[in-house]
């Protein structure tokens, strides 16, 4: 699986297991409506540091880097 | 009103408003009907409550995040005949099926939504009047906005404010924290939410600033205190979780918070940990302890001392002392005053308490305490449901809940609401929910006995819950457990069934 099918996984089976919602886009905003809360937003940040090897300051976990997959794949990469 | 770099000056809130306020006029809306509000965070939030209110009607705040059978709940409840809202939310509306015998019209999204009722987009407003709003004549004993929170029964129950109880709120909190044209709000809270009244009212009557926070900064607490330095906010106003959040994740050092003269927080006690690294951290900042519960918006408040100032009674920082035109009153069980420093129920009397909730008589009859002067006229207090006692410095310290209901990041939730929820499912038999005190705040878990042949897993479980209750008060693990523990009155034992719990194996390993 690539960097994007990994974390489309995560979010679609950890995260938003009990929403009916259609299959996520990798370009989907994650932050609308409550689709996460603030304990998945730790879960992520955790799972894409563990996934992915890299490190995340807390500087890092803002909004543009963690507002869709797109964002956090080029996130991650910019880390790597 | 600021929200996301975007403004809205009063000039433009007034001439916006009293157009939606013609528009409801024009649907036949008046004095004794209900508008809900369907809104994420947005500029439209404040229109759409003055031009509720200007139209004669209370508005009710509609939770974005909550599930549908809840909104449903509410919407048939109270009979919201119109709901103001924006396009993301038309798929949701649609799915109420609430059309027609209650909704009537939905204003604020396109023309083509096919949601069954009238709709109007926010550019139908456009040609309506701007200068005046309708003439409607409104008395102060008029309802303002119904408040929903989590009822015992597994309904929510509607906490009914006047405009005298929401202007009298106002008045008094803008005099306790001197709020001025200069200040700069935050709207932290969402709107259904008693804490947005302060944004939403007590801001505008002083013609300060509302800074309307996006709900995904809530989760960032790094985009929070940028915001915090970019907008220079003068007085915060959130439940504590949102600053241990800043605390907890190093986000504050690099930030200058220095604008900030006031933070406000209530809803649930803050832990004095974290609260000393808030005051050394932001020494030109005052704070103060905001308590009340949403049927009397608030009633008391503690401006903290100087941490140099603390002793032993601010490891349970006190709730302070009943603010000015208001009144105190400490009961026993029999409804008779205690003793000072003795233990007792807080009720209290203020021009800010609520009429009582909607169509719930039996609710109402014990939700007041009412102390005859002679007959046929009584003084009427609000049961608060607080535990409290007078300290030796005059001060309220809170000792708890008479009940079961409990704070999760300031949201009240009734855990026999949870208990409600959670045997509704076919193969649960008895369900009770319990709160597990972690560092960073309270968490709901569950436990549950299976009715006989039938299993389920947590995950479903979960789901289901997730469809009949507000996120917040669905637990975060499910256990099961062959019976369970009962005191000599025949009640489940909270804190028995919770070590049983924490004892069993997870229900997700049971079930494999």
């Amino acid at each position: 699986m690539n960097s994007h099918e990994r974390l489309k996984t995560f979010i679609e089976t950890r995260l938003l297991s009990g929403s009916k919602e259609t299959a996520l886009g990798f370009n989907d905003d994650l932050l609308l409506s409550g689709l996460i809360n603030s304990l998945d937003v730790m879960r992520l940040v955790t799972f894409t540091a563990e996934e992915f090897k890299i490190e995340i300051p807390p500087e890092d976990v803002v909004i543009e880097n963690f507002q869709s997959i797109d964002a956090i794949v080029n996130y991650v990469h910019s880390r790597q | 009103m600021r929200f996301q770099g975007a403004s809205l000056t009063y000039g433009e809130l007034e001439r916006r408003s009293n157009q939606l306020a013609h528009l409801l006029h024009d649907q036949g809306i008046g004095r004794r009907d209900r508008v809900g509000v369907f809104l994420d965070k947005s500029l439209e939030t404040p229109l759409a409550i003055y031009g509720i209110m200007k139209a004669g009607a209370a508005y009710v705040p509609l939770d974005p995040r909550s599930p549908i059978s809840r909104l449903v709940d509410i919407i048939q409840d109270c009979g919201i005949r119109g709901i103001v809202s924006q396009d993301n939310k038309a798929r949701v509306l649609g799915e109420t099926g609430v059309q027609q015998d209650i909704l009537q019209f939905v204003v604020g999204v396109s023309q083509d939504a096919d949601i069954g009722v009238r709709t109007y987009a926010w550019a139908a407003l456009d040609a309506l009047p701007a200068e005046n709003a309708p003439g409607v004549y409104i008395i102060d004993q008029d309802l303002a906005y119904i408040m929903y929170t989590s009822g015992s029964t597994g309904k929510p129950k509607g906490i009914m404010h006047t405009h005298f109880s929401g202007m009298s709120y106002a008045q008094m909190s803008a005099d306790t924290y001197d709020v001025q044209h200069s200040d700069r709000l935050s709207n932290h809270s969402p709107l259904h939410f008693d804490m947005s009244t302060f944004d939403y009212l007590t801001g505008p009557l002083r013609g300060a600033t509302t800074v309307i926070i996006p709900e995904a900064f809530t989760l960032f607490p790094a985009n929070l205190a940028q915001l915090i330095e970019d907008e220079r906010l003068t007085i915060w106003y959130s439940v504590p979780f949102a600053l241990i959040q800043l605390i907890e994740r190093g986000v504050m050092e690099k930030r200058d918070f220095t604008s900030l003269r006031w933070i406000l927080y209530g809803g649930e006690p803050f832990p004095t940990a974290y609260l000393r690294t808030l005051m050394e951290r932001l020494p030109g900042a005052r704070i103060s302890n905001v308590y009340g519960p949403a049927e009397v918006n608030q009633c008391t408040f503690y401006h903290l001392p100087p941490v140099s100032e603390w002793d032993e009674s601010m490891e349970n920082v006190p709730l302070g002392r009943v603010w000015d035109n208001a009144e105190g009153l400490i009961l026993d069980h029999q409804d008779q005053e205690v003793a000072p420093g003795a233990i007792g129920e807080l009720v209290v009397r203020t021009p800010t308490m609520m009429r009582g909730y909607w169509n719930r008589s039996e609710m109402n009859r014990r939700a007041f305490y009412r102390r005859e002067v002679f007959p046929d006229y009584h003084d009427v207090y609000y049961r608060t449901g607080d535990l409290v006692r007078l300290d030796e410095q005059g001060r309220l310290q809170f000792l708890g809940r008479k009940d079961h209901q409990i704070k999760i990041r300031g949201y009240r939730v009734e855990l026999a609401e949870v208990d409600a929820a959670l045997t509704r499912h076919e193969a649960v038999e008895e369900g009770s929910a319990y709160v597990v005190n972690r560092d960073a705040g309270d968490v709901i878990c569950a436990a549950i006995t299976l009715k006989a042949g039938k299993t389920v897993s947590e995950g479903d479980l979960i789901d289901f819950l997730k469809s009949k209750l507000v996120h917040y008060a669905v637990p975060q693990t499910i256990r099961i457990l062959e019976s369970f523990p009962r005191t000599s009155t025949g009640k489940v034992d909270r804190k028995a069934l919770q070590q049983q719990a924490n004892a069993a194996a997870p229900l997700h390993e049971r079930s494999e």
